[in-house]
């Protein structure tokens, strides 16, 4: 849904990157562009890399809110999508630092949550075994899912993660490697 | 998962992620025609790949709107800079150190005015202080502007809509300007509304500080507190505005009592209230021009959300809380009052999302009819279709 378009002078719609100059240069208008433009993208990539957050729609308003005062910081590329998905992450990853700090301190007096886990039944039907395989996406680790989402959904590249997480490459192949092993499991053992 | 076998089974993930080169890639491409343990496991990986790229459901315009509204409204609450926090926290302690002090000689029972004036004071240059130091720029939701830098001047092209202006102390050697087709606005120290119609200037309103207006072959400079609309004779070309100053130096129209704005001529009479234009050619006097008062009240410093955007917003927020009887009821009132708002648009779909949500759904599928009669290239036309069962 688009709300608003800002062009330039021929009557093209202004680039990302012109967009991000606007806002840093304190001219919030284009943020609403920006939004229309790539929530959605943002939106989906959150649901997959944090499934069990309640907050995805904050998550979401949170990183372009992010992404405009950091707007100086834009490379300039044609589409705002990776930056984007990387201010997203960023947030993931700060929200679970948070998280895990009053995790500890519940699991201080004995208060700590428990992860529901899935018993895989014998016989499952494709449905079930379909559903088993997103639970275990749910159960990895949230390093893992991170990089699996961005390689398989986002489209980066490894180097563009590592970038993005600001880890060794090799790490981020890691990851990956281990993320596809731990649900390559949850799959053999759906199937039994 | 399986004990494996093959010794390149890993490769599978690896020509999967383009990490292989060309010949390794054709090689290992070859080898999973022919190894079942290598291609169980890339087909593994197309179900893991398939998994994460599965669809979910985006979400529905409405909720769109909603959050696009909470975020526009979230960033005009953002803070000052980082780089401003340190002084300007300095100033913060600062006044509440004065605040502290006050408020104890208050208690002594001392005079209640020399506090106020105080808290006054330090209240405006804690806000001053605060303040971004650059330019802020915020249009109306119907805007059309461009922004660019021209030859070193900071130029904002208006063609459409409002855009409020707040500029810090320009430095020395800087240089920023207003344009719209028939219209030049320099910018000082200053706050300020400009509004533009099919690219020609409509009018200008001063909070703050001061600009000076280039506009039909005349300069003026408008401060603090002053604004002005033009006429649209005036505003129509530079040749007609320039045909309206009587030649004989006489006003082609007398200033309206009392007069509205306060335009001065550049750097001479800045104080004096009345408006001089400089007609174009070399022999011409200033002499003085009516301009017209603003039709409504111009300025409006600080500036938050408009009118238009408190209903549109109280509208779909009853919409959000399930009110959807009072949303419609709203969302009606906001499109017969402002048929031409940018927002008219989503107002009359939501309308008919209100209307079929609460169970009105005669009126939703007229609702959706109407839309589409209205906006027949409306973003929302197919989901209109839909609801009007076309």
């Amino acid at each position: 849904m688009k709300l608003a378009t800002q062009r330039d002078g021929a009557g093209r719609e202004a680039s990302d990157a012109a967009l991000f100059a606007a806002i840093a240069d304190g001219d919030l208008g284009p943020l609403g562009v920006l939004f229309d433009r790539h929530h959605e993208n943002v939106r989906q990539l959150l649901l997959r890399a944090a499934p069990n957050a309640a907050d995805i729609d904050d998550l979401v308003q949170e990183t372009f809110l992010t992404a405009s005062r950091a707007a100086a910081s834009f490379d300039g590329r044609d589409s705002a999508g990776p930056f984007l998905a990387g201010v997203a992450i960023q947030l993931i990853r700060r929200r679970r630092r948070t998280f895990a700090r009053l995790r500890n301190l519940l699991e201080a007096v004995g208060l700590a949550p428990t992860t529901p886990t899935r018993t895989p039944e014998d016989g499952a039907s494709a449905a079930e075994q379909h559903e088993a395989l997103h639970d275990a996406v749910g159960r990895l680790s949230e390093d893992r899912r991170i990089a699996l989402v961005m390689v398989e959904w986002q489209g980066m590249s490894g180097p563009e993660v590592a970038k993005v997480l600001g880890v060794p490459v090799g790490t981020v192949w890691r990851r990956l490697h281990e993320a596809r092993a731990e649900l390559r499991r949850s799959i053999e053992e759906g199937a039994r | 998962m399986k004990t494996t076998t093959c010794a390149r089974i890993d490769l599978v993930e690896a020509l999967r992620d383009g990490r292989l080169g060309a010949g390794d890639a054709e090689s290992m491409a070859r080898h999973l025609a022919t190894c079942a343990e290598c291609r169980a496991a890339s087909v593994d990986l197309e179900r893991i790949s398939c998994a994460i790229r599965e669809p979910i459901e985006r979400a529905s315009q409405l909720d769109h709107l909603r959050a696009r509204t909470s975020l526009l409204q979230r960033a005009s609450r953002v803070a000052a800079p980082p780089a401003a926090r340190t002084p300007a926290f300095a100033v913060l302690a600062a006044a509440a150190v004065l605040a502290v002090a006050i408020a104890g000689a208050f208690a002594a029972g001392r005079s209640s005015a020399a506090p106020e004036r105080a808290m006054v004071a330090v209240h405006r240059r804690v806000a001053d202080r605060l303040a971004p130091r650059r330019t802020t720029l915020r249009p109306s939701d119907h805007a059309r502007f461009d922004r660019a830098n021209d030859g070193g001047v900071d130029v904002v092209t208006l063609t459409e809509g409002e855009i409020d202006v707040t500029r810090s102390p320009v430095a020395a050697g800087e240089r920023f300007v207003v344009r719209t087709r028939d219209a030049e606005i320099e910018v000082r120290a200053t706050a300020f509304r400009v509004e533009a119609a099919g690219g020609r200037i409509r009018g200008v309103a001063v909070a703050e500080g001061s600009v000076e207006v280039r506009y039909a072959g005349f300069t003026a400079v408008i401060p603090a507190g002053g604004s002005w609309r033009a006429n649209d004779d005036a505003g129509a070309d530079a040749t007609k505005a320039a045909a309206a100053v009587d030649p004989s130096g006489a006003a082609s129209a007398k200033p309206e009592a009392p007069p509205p704005i306060a335009l001065a001529p550049t750097k001479e009479a800045r104080a004096r209230h009345e408006i001089v234009a400089r007609a174009p050619g070399p022999a011409r006097e200033p002499v003085a021009v009516a301009i017209p008062a603003p039709a409504a009240a111009p300025i409006d410093t600080p500036r938050g959300p408009s009118a238009e955007a408190r209903e549109f917003a109280d509208a779909v927020g009853a919409v959000g809380r399930g009110d959807y009887d009072g949303a419609a009821a709203r969302l009606d009132a906001f499109t017969a009052a402002h048929p031409r708002d940018a927002r008219a648009d989503e107002a009359d779909h939501l309308r008919a999302i209100a209307l079929q949500r609460a169970g009105r759904l005669d009126e939703a599928r007229a609702a959706a009819r109407r839309y589409l009669a209205a906006h027949p290239d409306g973003a929302h036309r197919t989901a209109a279709r839909a609801i009007a069962g076309d």
